[in-house]
């Protein structure tokens, strides 16, 4: 179209408004199409993923060690933080715009179980005859669908421990907890570690913002069923004992108080803690630190009035196909590297528990401390397996989670008893499982 | 006559046909990215969806629940009041304090314009974590320095009588736009006007009543309604810091309605939130300018 012709008005403004609307929309759909099928006759697989910096540098290199393996693929990444993750995954969802390959976590995945953005992955791990390499406890209960349907295929699992200072307990003339210790001796190892004020402070231990999770379901009584959607914390003797605990630590100052959500300032990697409730991602930062101190794991203390070991939050995270994937046999084969063989399993060691059973409960596994060969007990972790609790956040249980925690904050400031917070979250959860 | 009108009528014609056609592209743009996503959203609010499934018609039901039974939507609103409220009219009063000071000749202003803009220009949640290790209780900058003086440490953000007026707190080191703004106005102020006021006589105070405000005033609106606007939707700072709490002390709009979309899945609850907010800035905006006739000051009213 001539400009001069346009100008002078003789062409006309609905030639010309269609024109560049026409011009408008080929250029998006040339951006929008940008993502080529094939680059340089490779096939093309999307990546999606979270993790801090250590973390989703393990998954880069997992991709770029399959790409080497595979010259044919290109794995183009997907990244978002961890805070980020669950937008991004309801933003792919509803604009189906989803990865070929993405990853998934047990906390927030039971809302999406339904979804047919899921490939159903069962046919196959049938077809390949891998059943037996994976937990079925951990696909049924986290990554199957009422229908049946396996929405992921598991990658690494995550549990918590309790680090501890050796040189501080050293220091203190403490013996070393065992894995049979009690929840008093505990809080008595606490009392002796804690020192100093302000910056020269010491804590003897730590819970981070995790009694968030944990107070839940602490002792093996949970404070919502989520089988039958029921609230149960007016009477929950275990739920108030497991309250009391973070609350009396943290006041007594034997912990700081860091459970309003605020983003952590610095843990047990500063060595200012004599001990802390500490998830498997805790080991990858620490793995750096060889020669700063000495520490080790040791599994979560027993509570001797209810005759339970504390219960660790189970965090699962798995290997999910985009039911419109085109390339659905390219992103199976790339999760079996992932999920399915040694090498993808040792590169994520560091950040969970390997969920390859075989390779988990290898020596290879067991006995391998990383490049700087910082030795700790890892099967405590793996031990803490058998006294886990899945943990949801999502819909209805992230909204009576909020309930919690908002009464536990106020408890903690001293504005409500735990008598009264154990009333007003069965009122507030019993309205909330109601309206869902 | 007539050709002359002709002409006059083929020129207006190809002057609007060039004026279309040039934002057209705008015009495509605002469509698809903002007016379309705005009538989805109000639709949206009279469903149940929840971000995946079909979109199930519920009537005005999300708006009832909203006014009669979400009690974290009046926490929410307070806080966001709360927070507006402070932060606002602090912001104004710095970036006035900041600017006129800087109007002062001293061979040190450039330094400090920068300094005081630095903070503007500081990624958010980059800054916003830097001010979590400086509210820190036990080893934080501020709780050092008020040792000093033998003012006891505060847990700034981990107690709900503290944690969002420490938001609103670091949120004063944040002015440099409305800063920039104000002293560019300041300078356009004529230097007659004061050698005048210093012929009658008039003290430093009626200086700034008489002439430096009203001269200021349209700027000085233009801020207000900028920065209450961006308060009414504040949510990464306490999102990042507190994530509400403690005991939802800091539990702002925003988050609420980041919550209930992402966190609870109920995306038609939100989108009718949102409509809540739009409308209560629509309204308190209109109330500002139709304030501002009593306050601002334009020069072309002396004209």
């Amino acid at each position: 179209m001539d400009l001069t012709k346009l100008l002078k008005g003789e062409v006309s403004m609905k030639k010309t408004l269609t024109v560049l609307v026409l011009v408008v929309l080929t250029i998006a759909f040339l951006g929008a199409s940008g993502r080529a099928e094939k680059a340089d006759g490779k096939t093309t697989l999307t990546f999606g993923f979270w993790g801090d910096t250590p973390e989703a540098n393990m998954k880069m290199e997992l991709a770029k060690a399959y790409m080497e393996k595979n010259p044919n693929v290109n794995i183009e990444f997907e990244y978002t933080d961890g805070g980020g993750y669950l937008t991004k995954m309801q933003t792919w969802f509803s604009s189906n715009t989803a990865p070929d390959v993405f990853g998934v976590a047990s906390d927030v995945v039971g809302n999406f179980l339904e979804n047919p953005t899921f490939e159903d992955l069962r046919s196959y791990i049938e077809r390949d005859n891998l059943g037996d390499l994976w937990s079925w406890q951990t696909i049924d209960s986290m990554y199957t669908s009422q229908k049946g349907s396996v929405i992921a295929v598991p990658f690494i699992s995550k549990t918590f421990v309790m680090l501890y200072n050796k040189d501080l307990f050293d220091a203190a003339g403490l013996a070393y907890p065992t894995d049979d210790w009690t929840v008093d001796e505990m809080v008595a190892a606490a009392r002796v570690l804690t020192k100093g004020e302000g910056v020269n402070k010491t804590y003897g231990l730590r819970w981070g913002v995790r009694p968030t999770e944990f107070y839940r379901n602490l002792y093996g009584n949970p404070v919502y069923d989520t089988a039958t959607n029921t609230i149960n914390a007016a009477n929950n003797a275990e739920f108030k004992a497991a309250v009391a605990l973070f609350v009396d630590t943290i006041k007594e100052g034997l912990a700081p108080n860091e459970t309003g959500g605020a983003i952590s300032t610095g843990g047990f990697e500063t060595g200012r803690f004599g001990m802390q409730l500490s998830a498997t991602w805790d080991i990858a930062p620490l793995m750096q630190l060889s020669d700063s101190f000495a520490w080790d794991a040791v599994m979560l203390p027993i509570n001797t009035q209810f005759n339970q070991r504390m219960l660790t939050t189970f965090r699962g995270n798995g290997w999910s196909i985009n039911a419109n994937s085109k390339h659905k046999e390219l992103a199976w084969d790339f999760i079996k590297f992932m999920s399915a063989e040694e090498a993808g399993q040792r590169a994520a060691q560091d950040f969970g528990i390997p969920e390859l059973i075989a390779y988990a409960n290898s020596p290879g596994y067991l006995e391998d401390y990383g490049a700087n060969n910082v030795v700790y007990d890892k099967t405590k972790f793996v031990k803490m397996v058998d006294y886990a609790t899945n943990f949801n956040n999502m819909g209805v249980y992230a909204q009576i989670n909020d309930v919690v925690n908002e009464q536990y904050d106020l408890v903690l400031a001293g504005k409500t008893t735990i008598d009264q917070m154990v009333r007003e979250i069965q009122t507030q959860g019993e309205k909330l499982f109601a309206d869902f | 006559m007539s050709r002359k009108l002709t002409r006059a009528r083929k020129y207006k014609r190809n002057e609007s046909r060039l004026f279309y056609s040039i934002i057209s592209t705008w015009l495509i743009g605002f469509t698809v990215f903002t007016l379309f996503p705005m009538i989805f959203s109000l639709f949206s609010s009279f469903t149940s969806w929840d971000g995946m499934s079909n979109l199930n018609f519920i009537g005005l039901k999300n708006y009832i629940s909203i006014f009669k039974t979400d009690r974290i939507f009046i926490t929410s609103l307070k806080n966001t009041f709360y927070y507006v409220g402070l932060s606002v009219p602090l912001n104004m009063l710095i970036s006035v304090g900041l600017a006129m000071l800087l109007t002062r000749r001293s061979v040190f202003n450039n330094i400090f314009r920068a300094i005081y803009y630095l903070p503007t220009i500081c990624t958010g949640v980059a800054s916003y974590i830097a001010w979590l290790y400086l509210f820190n209780k036990d080893f934080g900058f501020i709780n050092i320095l008020l040792n000093k003086v033998g003012i006891p440490p505060a847990a700034w953000l981990s107690s709900p009588d503290t944690a969002l007026l420490s938001i609103v707190f670091m949120d004063m080191f944040i002015c440099g736009t409305s800063m920039t703004i104000v002293l560019a106005s300041l300078q356009d102020i004529p230097k007659a006007y004061y050698e005048v006021a210093d012929l009658d006589g008039v003290n430093k105070l009626q200086r700034f009543f008489y002439i430096t405000f009203p001269m200021i005033s349209p700027v000085v609106f233009f801020n207000f309604l900028m920065t209450l606007i961006k308060s009414l939707q504040i949510f990464t700072q306490p999102f990042v810091m507190t994530e509400g709490g403690p005991a939802n002390s800091t539990y702002v709009y925003g988050i609420h309605l980041y919550k209930s979309a992402f966190l609870y899945g109920k995306f038609g609850y939100a989108s009718a939130l949102a409509w809540i907010l739009f409308l209560i800035l629509i309204v308190i905006s209109g109330l500002v300018f139709f304030s501002s006739r009593y306050w601002v000051f334009y020069r072309e009213e002396i004209k």
